[in-house]
């Protein structure tokens, strides 16, 4: 019996073991050829954002820019959000992308922040528009979603509506007296209040940004490059002219955040690289 | 044999072939798990840190993983004031005899050596700053002490002043960093490492405490430091009151919430820096001037390590958790009590080109806020203080009979 159990056991083990390795790669290489076959049907897209102040890369921590107010500001932080990136083609549809994670926090003191490859395939073929939601859209903007720095440390107290700031921008400027002083250029969620001053509902200050990119093309199994400029010096100066000198902060004062984000709107141009 | 009983005896040969299989595949692979589980008995047991609530982003060296083993060696040493490398009663020190539990484990105020809570060495020379706590150092990523001197990205090894060669055990990366350092520096122990390690050696208790921690009961410095400073990174403060009115356990006093509406919003603007429920640290970890003073001459502000002058003035932002228990305040102590530090915030802000943008009430002077809404404020801040941080055993002293360790 242990003879003929043996003798069984080696051949079937010699026949299973070379079945199974035969079945294993015809097997891995069908998945590994499907694969290839449809990524090189789709191509997908990378993002870059970059910091401009009156068409030149930003110079930061020094007193050299001045907005239509006649403030001379510097610069300090640049931190924001954007989400829900959307590719619009020449026919009329539209491609979201990163549903599963479709915001992206930028920080000029983090470089690892400042590009974004998106994993989404993506059909070849022309898009005339990229549009975005400036900051977090209200479905993503959730207090307590984000755990670790750098992207926590923008949250946005619930007290004001809660969530994470869209934006913080630091500056320094010089006041009427020439004193240096500071300016917080923070959105987020704003506030109602009641006579009293007391807040009574919020405001989802996001909003929808769309650039014209009629040289975007998608090509199959590429990566198209795109560049989304901030141009810093428009949140101050059209179509609202914002004087440093008439504000503090401006987180709990909505008239000032909607001002600015009005001008919000003209801040971002795009390009397609090559 | 009929062709029945051949077909049988095949399959029964096949099903017997697959069990032996089954049983293969069984054995190897719990022979290399019982690579672990054989010397189990050997091996220290891991011990991990969670708390759902913070961060995931832990500074734990991969050289120096936490056990349960480690954790209770280094809190022997952290008590055990022949640290020092003396057994003479008069000269021993060591962590503990600075870093008091019941003031999160800074020295605080009221301490009968350390007037005003500025702590000195057995030399007699004043530490550069008032302490920080030693609360919660395992979420610090950006660097430890008020300047960020201690850091991942710090390359420089050993001290050629004091003796300590350049070797890669003498790093200043880490809270492995700071033993060593505690031992040599002349404002703290002024010992020397080979005195240390031989006085430890020879104390009976710990060669066999070593070699469950780290598999040898031989003592180098590098294993002193990694205990130490396991047991630092496992005291974890999270159960404050304001901890337990966020888990819907208990309720804060109209004053208490009215300074956490003050704490949160533009009026006292303090959550841009120290923080909020959802930064639940109780501050950001970075580096700012908060508008203390005009002139910056300190030498070793967060300047000395970044090498940029516009960072002058610059100091860690303290967590404000247990913050009622750990005066004096600031980096050089110039404030004793709480109402102090408010005061300062809403009247004594000073204006300088180096002052951190966040600090936007610089541009006024200060918060300005009324008397009752910094009474509001303190009441907040007070709701941050964790008294079963301060009362568990597993951070207390090990051996309060043994008259070697500090009381």
């Amino acid at each position: 019996m242990d003879k003929t159990i043996k003798k069984h056991m080696i051949t079937y083990s010699k026949i299973f073991n070379r079945s199974a390795f035969v079945f294993a790669w015809l097997l891995s290489s069908s998945v590994l050829l499907l694969a290839q076959n449809n990524n090189s049907n789709y191509g997908t897209i990378s993002f870059s954002f970059i910091q401009i102040v009156n068409g030149q890369s930003a110079l930061y921590d020094t007193l050299i820019y001045s907005n239509n107010a006649g403030n001379r500001y510097e610069i300090n932080k640049v931190q924001y959000f954007v989400s829900e990136i959307i590719l619009h083609s020449i026919s009329g549809d539209s491609v979201r992308l990163s549903r599963s994670a479709p915001c992206h926090y930028v920080d000029k003191d983090y470089p690892k922040t400042l590009s974004w490859s998106l994993p989404d395939k993506i059909l070849p073929g022309k898009y005339n528009y990229v549009s975005f939601i400036f900051g977090l859209s209200k479905d993503q903007n959730k207090s307590y979603r984000f755990r670790n720095p750098p992207e926590s440390i923008m949250f946005w107290p619930d007290i004001l509506g809660g969530g994470y700031h869209y934006m913080k921008i630091n500056i320094k400027y010089l006041n009427v007296n020439g004193e240096i002083s500071n300016f917080n250029c923070h959105l987020g969620i704003g506030q109602t209040k009641d006579e009293h001053g007391k807040i009574d509902g919020f405001i989802h200050n996001c909003f929808s940004v769309t650039l014209p990119a009629s040289s975007l093309i998608i090509r199959k199994g590429q990566t198209s490059k795109v560049e989304i400029i901030m141009n810093i010096e428009k949140w101050f100066d059209s179509p609202n002219i914002i004087d440093f000198n008439n504000y503090h902060g401006i987180m709990d004062n909505q008239k000032a955040m909607s001002a600015i984000c009005a001008n919000g709107k003209n801040v971002f141009s795009l390009i397609v690289k090559e | 044999m009929s062709k029945n009983d051949d077909v049988a005896k095949k399959r029964s040969n096949i099903i017997l072939f697959f069990i032996f299989n089954v049983i293969n595949v069984i054995f190897f692979t719990c022979s290399s798990q019982t690579g672990l589980i054989k010397n189990s008995a050997d091996r220290p047991t891991p011990y991990s840190i969670n708390v759902p609530f913070f961060p995931d982003s832990l500074n734990i060296p991969s050289d120096n993983p936490m056990t349960v083993e480690g954790i209770e060696l280094g809190r022997y040493l952290f008590y055990d004031g022949r640290l020092s490398g003396n057994t003479n009663k008069e000269q021993l020190m060591t962590c503990a005899s600075c870093h008091l539990q019941k003031h999160s484990f800074e020295c605080g105020i009221d301490h009968p050596l350390y007037k005003g809570g500025r702590p000195h060495g057995l030399t007699g020379e004043e530490t550069p700053h008032v302490m920080l706590p030693l609360i919660n150092l395992a979420w610090i990523n950006e660097g430890y002490l008020w300047n960020g001197m201690i850091s991942n990205s710090n390359n420089i090894l050993g001290d050629e002043k004091l003796g300590v060669p350049h070797e890669q055990i003498y790093n200043h990366k880490n809270i492995e960093s700071l033993v060593w350092m505690s031992i040599v520096s002349p404002h703290e122990i002024c010992g020397n490492i080979e005195k240390t390690v031989y006085t430890i050696q020879n104390i009976p208790m710990y060669p066999p405490m070593f070699k469950k921690a780290f598999g040898s009961d031989v003592i180098t410095m590098d294993r002193i430091n990694k205990a130490i400073a396991q047991f630092v990174r496992s005291l974890v403060s999270c159960n404050s009151k304001f901890d337990r009115f966020m888990d819907g356990k208990e309720n804060l006093t109209e004053s208490e919430m009215s300074g956490l509406y003050l704490f949160t919003t533009e009026r006292g603007d303090c959550f841009h820096c120290h923080g909020s429920p959802a930064l639940p640290l109780w501050t950001t970890n970075s580096f700012m001037n908060n508008a203390k003073d005009i002139n910056f001459n300190e030498p070793e502000d967060r300047s000395f390590v970044t090498k940029n002058p516009k960072d002058k003035g610059k100091y860690r932002v303290p967590t404000l958790r247990n913050i009622a228990l750990t005066a004096p305040y600031m980096h050089d102590g110039r404030y004793k009590t709480l109402d102090e530090v408010l005061e300062f915030y809403n009247s004594g802000l000073k204006r300088s080109p180096y002052v951190d943008p966040l600090m936007i009430n610089m541009n006024h002077g200060g918060m300005h806020l009324l008397e009752k809404d910094l009474a509001d404020l303190k009441a907040f801040l007070i709701t941050l203080t964790d008294s079963s941080f301060i009362t568990n055993p597993k951070y207390s002293n090990p051996m309060p009979q043994n008259e070697y360790f500090i009381k």
